[in-house]
């Protein structure tokens, strides 16, 4: 039990063994992927740079590569018909759910491909930048030149989208970092890539490339007179949060006439950055920054040969800032591509000089992960500094965006907290807590109203429990709904039939008896999985040299629940023994298919050392004293078969799909000889997982009955605002990439 | 400004489910609230039936409620004492805090209508303190204020709020963190981020997309989510 914390011991819905777990995340998790990458592949066109595969690139370009660009003059100056394929690549990415608004999606023009220059750049690859790990979706995030979204097995089947399977009544939802998939949550587009080297065709034509894509030289000869810019081949995606690059300046001069900045994808390649309206710039002859202006503002040093400058961008802020061999010069600019596509730029005005980039290729100057650091725990306290506000927690105050959300005092969102804490705990059946939390509320509420007095202020009024239930009635509830969910859990399904027909008969009547149809079904698993346990056992004994002696433990087990029903709050204890055979279970994920966990019963806890098989042929059988006599394994198999017979009769007029399927799949394991051992679909469907699964649904379905959520609402909270900043990350809110949930709720 | 993207209810349910989260992580959100919130007999039973090992001694939960309790009663010298029993260090260090405590027993003292005790008590301790800093000056004739009128319901609400007890409250949860911290405890409670984070991120795509929106209804009879 101690090594594995995950099994709860007493919770009255244990979790399914972890071949369920795998299962689910075999599924649900590539699946979406699947979906994803298939599209981002189909709007993708081909890039010329990424087809050249990246370890044979540079001998094979070596021979032909001409360093310099073929010179044509006049392209860059309109570049909305010049754009390179890659840019639309990344377009295509991020559309991919349609919730891409605002950006403006430059259009490849049909002809420049013929004029594109003959220039394959051989690039160096590099890891993500370690300061990016700060942000909420650093693992969508590639610096990876050649990057392939991994395709996933497309013959994976889609996951079933039941409720039943998602929430957290069914530890098969545990979060998938443990398994394979990356800790964050997947992004609605899959993959934002990194800039990683300077565009062959986004230049001005006074700029060569190098091979490597990170250094620029002014060529010599074309005089002095025009700027030269360039940009990169990818913009920066804002869910980065931060951003930074560093520029080594190589010059003639102490101050250079180089700027240093960001460029939108529409500038004009013989103008530097910070002339043109979408582009922000810091120049180092004079130390002024500029955007879209020709005198600059005030901003810090000059910087020439041999400086570091390095250039950032926080996209919670949409703030600018620089740094100059390792020293931060302050924030500059308001705004900065907060409606627009945002690519690095640099651009050049004396020919001779040159510059050489660094996108996170090698160790930089300046600690910029130590300033993420600072910019995403100030982030963090903004969004922390958010008022709650009512239309989320009261209803009837209109949700619409055009009313002012009035914010909610720290008493209301404690009641809203004691209320959510409470329905997870009665939820989930911690009946020992909700009591122990309830007395708490009662002293609280006693305290509080006795200095109340003066002030119209009144927390017994307000209180989260007493509106929705009295105190009896609240205990006998959860007591009522785990003993039920626990009976189906150890396969007593007779006594989960009886105990909800009396309790909560309308969930047996629902839908037309779906829910004890579903019930009945496994009732006659159970009996024939019992029948076959016990020839098992005949087997076993005939196999022996002394039989025993005793004489024949005569028991009608078939039709008669075998487990006594369990007095009030006797699942605790009986948890707790199935947590010790979860533990078990968790051998079992080599061979998922074996029907292995225990019944729930105290003595019969099998060693782990034995083939599940063979451990639950021997739980089966021990209730029949360990000898089987022919002519009671013949009773319980006619048994079993009349109860089916019966059950067949019930819903032969049912022509629902789900019934049908059900009872094909029910009647089906009769095809089996030996249904111990036998694996697959129907190993699945016989399994205690199986059992797990419906009495999760049982348990949802009394909820729900009840007019409580399937899920806790807790829960429901918390998927609803990873979703929303999944998708605020995906629109390209900066922000969204400093709000990481998981870090900051569950892993701190 | 662009159309908004629009998020189907069946697109967005399939998000919530593909959100990694288990019933660990959950319990885990809870037993903070728990712990912070100082409901000790229900983080003992959690810790049980959760099998959750505890991230904290359970009875430091109990003297901190203890010393909350003493302050949401208005028994600020108890409230003190037991801070300082608890760990020195926590009033030595932290002037501000002290500051809250003093001011408190000062409101105490004219909510009881102990004028002469409150006259002595703030001249002799709380004036001294107000010279060291402005902010405690300021806070300190806001608290004088009170006994400018004769009932508090007729101050202005910046004034009479100082005898709500919302004001016990306040300080009572100031030295709570204050406690936590010195535990090495978190202090925030998570699961308030996470409303906090829910607000934020919910009003912000708003502005950028159409997607369903969650409630929860709290004064209803039953909670729901819709």
């Amino acid at each position: 039990m101690a090594s594995r914390p995950s099994r709860v011991s007493s919770i009255p819905i244990p979790m399914p063994p972890s071949n369920t777990r795998s299962i689910e995340n075999a599924i649900s998790i590539p699946s979406s992927r699947t979906r994803i990458s298939s599209s981002s592949f189909a709007t993708s066109p081909p890039s010329l740079t990424r087809s050249v595969p990246r370890s044979s690139s540079s001998s094979r370009t070596s021979v032909r590569l001409p360093y310099e660009p073929r010179v044509i003059r006049g392209a860059p100056a309109q570049p909305s018909e010049y754009c390179p394929p890659t840019l639309s690549a990344g377009q295509g990415r991020r559309a991919s759910t349609s919730g891409y608004p605002g950006r403006p999606t430059p259009r490849v023009s049909s002809s420049s491909h013929a004029d594109q220059p003959a220039v394959v750049l051989a690039p160096e690859t590099f890891a993500r930048p370690a300061y990016l790990d700060h942000s909420t979706f650093r693992d969508a995030l590639h610096s990876e030149l050649s990057f392939a979204i991994p395709r996933k097995d497309a013959s994976t089947p889609a996951p079933a989208m039941t409720p039943s399977t998602t929430d957290s009544d069914d530890e098969s939802s545990t979060p998938p970092r443990r398994v394979q998939a990356p800790s964050t949550p997947s992004l609605p587009a899959n993959v934002f890539n990194l800039p990683t080297k300077w565009s062959v065709t986004d230049r001005s034509t006074h700029l060569t490339i190098s091979q490597d894509g990170r250094d620029l030289t002014y060529a010599i000869g074309n005089g002095d007179k025009d700027g030269a810019s360039a940009r990169t081949d990818d913009p920066v995606p804002p869910a980065c949060g931060t951003y930074y690059y560093e520029v080594e300046v190589r010059s003639k001069d102490t101050k250079a006439h180089v700027s240093i900045g960001f460029a939108g994808p529409r500038v004009k390649f013989n103008r530097l950055p910070g002339w043109e309206s979408a582009s922000w710039g810091y120049h180092g002859d004079d130390g002024n920054s500029f955007h879209s202006q020709r005198e600059g503002n005030t901003y810090s040093q000059t910087y020439g040969n041999g400086d570091i400058v390095g250039c950032g961008i926080d996209f919670s802020t949409h703030r600018a800032f620089y740094t100059k061999n390792g020293h931060f010069l302050g924030n500059v600019f308001e705004r900065v591509g907060s409606d627009i596509d945002l690519f690095p730029s640099v651009g050049l005005q004396h020919s001779g000089d040159s510059i050489r980039v660094n996108f996170g290729h090698e160790a930089f100057k300046f600690d910029i992960e130590n300033h993420v650091q600072q910019q995403k725990t100030a982030a963090w306290n903004r969004i922390m500094a958010t008022p709650l506000y009512t239309s989320i927690l009261k209803p009837g105050t209109s949700a619409s965006s055009a009313t002012p959300k009035a914010a909610v005092s720290e008493e209301e969102s404690k009641v809203v907290l004691n209320k959510l804490v409470l329905s997870y705990l009665i939820h989930h059946g911690y009946s020992k807590t909700v009591r122990a939390f309830q007395k708490h509320q009662d002293v609280v509420i006693r305290s509080k109203s006795a200095v109340s007095d003066d002030k119209d202020f009144d927390m017994a009024a307000a209180s989260p429990i007493k509106e929705s239930f009295t105190e009896d009635n609240l205990e006998d509830d959860i007591e009522r709904r785990t003993r039920i969910v626990s009976a189906v859990v150890k396969g007593d399904i007779d006594l989960a039939i009886s105990d909800t027909e009396k309790y909560h008969p309308t969930v047996l009547k629902a839908e037309a008896s779906l829910m004890l149809f579903k019930l009945r079904c496994r009732k006659f698993v159970e009996l024939i999985l019992e029948s076959a346990a016990m020839k098992k056992e005949m087997e076993l004994a005939k196999d022996r040299d002394t039989p025993r002696t005793e004489p024949p433990f005569v028991t009608p087990a078939a039709v008669v629940p075998s487990i006594p029903p369990s007095t009030d709050g006797d699942w605790f204890e009986e948890s707790m023994d199935m947590d010790v055979d979860d533990d078990g279970a968790g051998h079992n994920e080599s061979m998922p298919n074996t029907l292995a966990v225990g019944s729930g019963d105290t003595d019969t806890i099998p060693s782990r050392l034995e083939p599940d098989s063979v451990r639950a042929g021997k739980q089966k059988a021990d209730g029949f004293g360990g000898l089987v006599s022919t002519a009671q394994y013949e009773a319980a198999l006619s048994a079993a078969i009349v109860y089916g017979q019966s059950l067949s009769d019930d819903y032969k007029g049912d022509t629902r799909s789900e019934v049908k399927q059900l009872v094909k799949q029910t009647f089906g394991i009769l095809a089996w000889e030996d249904l111990l051992r036998v694996g697959g679909e129907t190993a699945e469907f016989v399994s205690v997982e199986a059992r797990v699964r419906l009495a999760s649904e049982l348990n949802q379905a009394i909820l729900k009955s009840q007019g409580r959520p399937a899920r806790p609402a807790l829960e429901t909270l918390y998927r609803h605002t990873s979703a929303c900043i999944t998708q605020l990350g995906a629109l390209g809110e900066g922000a969204a990439a400093f709000a990481d949930l998981r870090r900051e709720l569950l892993d701190a | 400004m662009p159309a908004k993207a629009v998020i189907r209810k069946e697109e967005w349910d399939s998000r919530l489910h593909e959100v990694p989260i288990s019933k660990e992580d959950l319990n885990r959100l809870v037993m903070d609230y728990l712990v912070i919130e100082g409901f000790k007999g229900a983080a003992e039973e959690f810790s049980q039936e959760a099998n959750l090992a505890p991230t904290v001694d359970f009875e430091s939960i109990e003297s901190r409620m203890i010393i909350r309790q003493a302050l949401q009663r208005g028994d600020v010298e108890d409230a003190i004492t037991r801070v300082n029993d608890l760990n020195p260090e926590i009033l030595d260090t932290n002037a501000a805090l002290y500051f809250r405590l003093q001011q408190q027993k000062l409101i105490e003292y004219i909510r009881a209508g102990r004028i002469a005790d409150a006259l002595q008590f703030a001249q002799e301790e709380l004036a001294p303190r107000g010279e060291e800093s402005p902010e405690f000056l300021a806070e300190l004739e806001r608290t004088m204020s009170l006994l400018a009128f004769e009932n508090a319901t007729n101050a202005p609400p910046a004034i009479a709020d100082l005898l709500s007890p919302a004001q016990r409250m306040k300080t009572a949860g100031e030295v709570n963190a204050a406690i936590l911290d010195s535990l090495s405890q978190g202090k925030e409670v998570k699961l308030v981020g996470l409303l906090k984070l829910l607000c934020w991120g919910e009003s912000l795509l708003e502005e950028k997309a159409e997607f369903p929106k969650v409630h929860i209804h709290v004064d209803s009879r039953k909670k729901t989510l819709s």
